[in-house]
């Protein structure tokens, strides 16, 4: 709907412009499927072995600090930053159509939607990598997870169970015997060897050492809503709490395939708005009838 | 520069943690050197070329040795719950492996408590016969 009625060599503009607007719809009907094609980055993370060896809470931030430094945090950042000036220049766009005249108000809505289009394909990009960036977790988690697992299960087995009983049971009578050992020793003049002379000097500063790793901070137990937990349950939560943040977006690209389809809603209004404002003024009747059949017909009379 | 001091702190975490592993990483030969020690000694007491006293002062000489890498067996934490066969069968026979401290323990002189474990005693042996098989 215009104010002014433009004239023939605006019409012409137009139409170019309707042709435009057929594309970003085909465009726009393309980001919803989100398949970004080309070379992705990547993130490959540390591997699991480590991870399995690290206390409980700090495996999610040595794997939050591996991604960080991955060409495929990078890729989002970079991602991130295009989409906010896209952002600022679709806001520019929207307070100037709301001030423009008719004219302009047609190429600035055509920038304007061009403008979001932009944003949509960054946008299914990113979530095109973050979905990248879970699936890679959850797959370290579930693996880090199913070795915790299989160590428990080695460690709880009966035959591991009574190794150690037999072990304690062995250091046990060693002790109560080493009197009597020591004595036969002292008994025969060999009260002392490099070995039990080193042993008796390192054992207090062993001691020393297991006594700070243990009041050590990074040594603290994981913990739940201020529960400690086992690092198997820790890392389950993390699992968990993986697949809420998969759920939220989810969500997330649900909106986005919304927001695609209202370009595209917008785009297909925009093109018809056009085309009726071309009809009304005529022209395309005109255009029509000079390539009618009537027209032609002279040249087939003419011998 | 903070991201710098992450990726540093990173690295020596994970630098340590392998020293970590490095240094529990199962190891058996403490108890390798316990069985050779001991396999000289038995040897040595089932040695015929020996008689009692020449026997007796040659075992001395084993004595403090073997008193040594018993407690280090005993002492040590890596075999905790290992699973190798050299492990399990150490630990699943006190009086058999650990001599010198099984000995003192049943006031016995090492080759006789040796010989009681194996099931060899004089009443034993004496009431073998020899013969054509």
């Amino acid at each position: 709907m215009f104010l002014v009625k433009p004239d023939k060599q605006s019409f012409k503009a137009l139409n170019l412009k309707a042709l435009n607007l057929k594309a970003l719809v085909v465009a726009i009907s393309l980001v919803s499927t989100a398949a970004m094609a080309g070379q992705q980055p990547n993130w490959q993370p540390v591997s699991s072995e480590k991870l399995i060896s690290l206390p409980a809470n700090y495996i999610s931030q040595t794997i939050e600090s591996d991604f960080m430094s991955s060409p495929l945090a990078a890729q989002i950042d970079a991602l991130d930053e295009s989409m906010g000036e896209v952002v600022t220049t679709m806001h520019d766009l929207k307070a100037a159509v709301e001030g423009a005249n008719a004219d302009e108000q047609v190429e600035l809505k055509h920038q304007f939607l061009q403008a979001k289009s932009d944003y949509l394909d960054l946008m299914a990009q990113k979530q095109n990598l973050d979905q990248k960036a879970i699936d890679t977790r959850r797959k370290i988690y579930e693996k880090v997870l199913g070795k915790i697992n299989k160590a428990n299960i080695n460690a709880n087995s009966r035959e591991v169970i009574e190794l150690k009983q037999m072990q304690k049971n062995a250091r046990s009578r060693m002790e109560k015997a080493k009197a009597l050992v020591d004595n036969a020793l002292l008994e025969a003049g060999d009260n002392s060897s490099d070995y039990s002379n080193d042993y008796a000097k390192n054992m207090s500063k062993l001691e020393a050492l297991k006594s700070a790793i243990n009041s050590h901070s990074a040594n603290a137990g994981a913990a739940i809503d201020g529960q400690t937990v086992s690092k198997s349950d820790y890392v389950r939560h993390l699992l968990t709490s993986l697949n809420t943040e998969q759920a939220i977006f989810d969500q997330e690209k649900l909106m986005l395939g919304y927001m695609a389809k209202l370009v595209a809603m917008d785009a297909q209004t925009l093109e018809h708005q056009l085309l009726a404002s071309s009809e009304e003024n005529g022209e395309a009747k005109a255009e029509r009838a000079r390539t009618s059949l009537s027209g032609t017909t002279d040249l087939f009379i003419a011998q | 520069m903070n991201t710098f001091l992450k990726a540093t702190s990173t690295s020596l975490l994970l630098a340590g943690l392998m020293l970590t592993q490095y240094v529990q990483a199962a190891n058996v030969h403490s108890v390798e050197s316990l069985e050779r020690e001991r396999a000289s000694l038995i040897s040595l007491i089932v040695d015929e070329k020996h008689d009692a006293n020449s026997r007796r002062q040659h075992i001395k000489r084993y004595y403090r040795r073997l008193t040594d890498i018993e407690r280090m067996v005993l002492r040590d934490e890596r075999l905790v719950g290992n699973q190798d066969p050299i492990v399990k069968r150490a630990f699943s026979s006190y009086d058999l492996t650990f001599l010198v401290h099984a000995s003192a323990e049943a006031k016995l002189d090492i080759a006789d408590h040796w010989l009681a474990q194996a099931g060899l005693s004089a009443a034993t042996v004496m009431s073998t016969k020899a013969g054509r098989r």
